[in-house]
């Protein structure tokens, strides 16, 4: 693998030599993630809502982290234009699910601390306090133009995690593994 | 007539219990009609879907402490979300491999929690369609929804990775369909059907989104229907609160009613209006309303 050909092109083209070590890490990250089965059908790429806002088509990405280019894709933007609808990881005939290994690959944009969209940091530390993404927000009547709570609509108040203390330690172990 | 003493573990996950009312209210409410109990998660946290790009381990962690939750109860866990459902569904099966559940166990007893896979995992259309069935719905229904022709909207993490949840045939899916006729609605067939919302990029490129849900919304706007069926919070946010932002920046005139499928059988059921938070959808569900000869009064 380490003499193919097309790393080898690559290699030429950009100067660039194909990093390996990233691709130990994206095996790492709990997924079925497997950029090695890919035979280049390009289904994914068929089935790809988000193919048209991406400068590399899905089944390219796969191919560039198989050949070592993991980085400049982590490094880019790319992986943060894929809605997780899931069609490449159903229709793959190989099940090198796609979608796996765009989220490995953000998963190490994370560990790297590069090009992570703010909301999602701010959505981990409304975990990391409440146990949810957001806090109660009151409902909009757009007919009655009014605004309601969980109670007012006769729902329970929810609580959350019962010990938060606990909560966020054990998040932290598992965040350290 | 009961629901065959069909009980299950109430999972709400974020969007439904902190913003999206009216899918609890309707679903307890049908529930209640049709004689399934629901037992609340106490405790309950996010399922750990929308941090799964941050970090697999904590998406992990998340998910496996509600499905412990859950497992006390000793019930299968019904979850109305398709995020959540998928997530809880893809975890379960990650823990089937003994390191990893080892290694969440220790996690978990920090919170005095302990994961064991006993419990299945749920999604609100496979307890009415496969768990209920059609017959026994067919003999609670109070109304006949005539004449409103309907799109559904199975939505993606209803149905992939199917090999895991297993809820309908992913490139042809009919539950909700069977559900919506079941009504006495039509169900229409169209190409957009299995499109995604786009919901996964509203918090990281809501641009993206917008061009998703606006290509569903312009190609349903042409077909004449009265409306469009969700089955998942952060589907029905999009398609329902954004549907005045996404149609004007697309140049879309017409608006399309969006309703969750609990609340369209709500209607069915004889339930009233409020009870299944109809006032809350943002969409001109009042259309949709006076189609079958029924006029939403306020509350």
């Amino acid at each position: 693998m380490e003499n193919s050909i097309s790393s080898s092109l690559l290699d030429l083209m950009t100067l660039k030599r194909a990093d390996w070590s990233i691709l130990k890490e994206i095996a790492k990250k709990i997924g079925e993630q497997n950029p090695y089965s890919c035979f280049g059908c390009t289904k994914c790429t068929g089935g790809c809502p988000a193919a048209e806002f991406l400068e590399m088509y899905p089944h390219n990405i796969v191919c560039a982290v198989r050949e070592g280019l993991a980085e400049e894709i982590v490094n880019s933007d790319l992986i943060w234009r894929c809605a997780l609808c899931l069609k490449c990881k159903e229709r793959c005939p190989q099940e090198v699910a796609p979608s796996d290994l765009i989220i490995a690959l953000r998963n190490i944009a994370t560990d790297l601390g590069v090009g992570v969209p703010e909301d999602l940091n701010s959505v981990l530390n409304s975990i990391m306090e409440i146990g949810y993404i957001h806090p109660p927000m009151k409902a909009f009547s757009r007919k009655l133009r009014k605004t309601f709570t969980r109670e007012e609509l006769g729902l329970k108040v929810l609580k959350g995690p019962k010990d938060i203390d606990a909560f966020r330690e054990a998040l932290m172990a598992a965040f350290e593994e | 007539m009961g629901g065959d003493g069909l009980r299950y573990a109430l999972y709400l996950g974020c969007m439904i219990a902190n913003e999206e009312y009216a899918y609890e209210m309707s679903t307890r409410e049908i529930m209640k009609e049709l004689g399934v109990e629901l037992v609340d998660l106490e405790g309950e946290s996010c399922c750990g879907n929308p941090i799964r790009s941050l970090n697999t381990r904590l998406w992990l962690y998340l998910a496996a402490r509600n499905l412990s939750l859950a497992e006390r109860t000793g019930l299968d866990v019904l979850c109305l979300c398709s995020g959540c459902f998928e997530s809880l569904s893809e975890a379960k099966h990650h823990l089937e491999n003994e390191e990893l559940k080892k290694w969440v166990n220790e996690a978990l007893s920090l919170e005095g929690l302990e994961y064991k896979g006993i419990c299945k995992v749920k999604h609100l259309i496979q307890v009415l369609y496969d768990d209920l069935g059609a017959e026994k719905l067919r003999n609670h229904l109070k109304k006949e929804l005539k004449g409103l022709k309907l799109a559904s909207h199975p939505g993606c993490h209803l149905l992939r990775p199917s090999k895991v949840l297993r809820a309908d045939d992913p490139e042809d899916p009919r539950k909700l369909d069977e559900l919506i006729k079941l009504c006495g609605a039509k169900s229409i067939s169209y190409p957009e059907k299995l499109d995604c919302c786009g919901a996964g990029l509203l918090m990281i490129k809501p641009e993206g989104t917008l061009s998703f849900a606006g290509s569903k919304l312009k190609a349903l706007a042409e077909k004449e229907v009265d409306g469009l069926v969700t089955v998942c919070p952060a589907c029905h946010i999009v398609f329902d609160k954004r549907q005045g932002a996404i149609t004007k920046q697309m140049g879309v005139e017409k608006r399309i009613p969006t309703i969750y499928y609990p609340q369209l059988l709500g209607l069915a059921l004889g339930i009233d209006f409020e009870k299944l938070g109809i006032h809350l959808n943002s969409s001109p569900v009042d259309q949709l309303i006076s189609k079958i000869g029924d006029s939403f009064t306020s509350p």
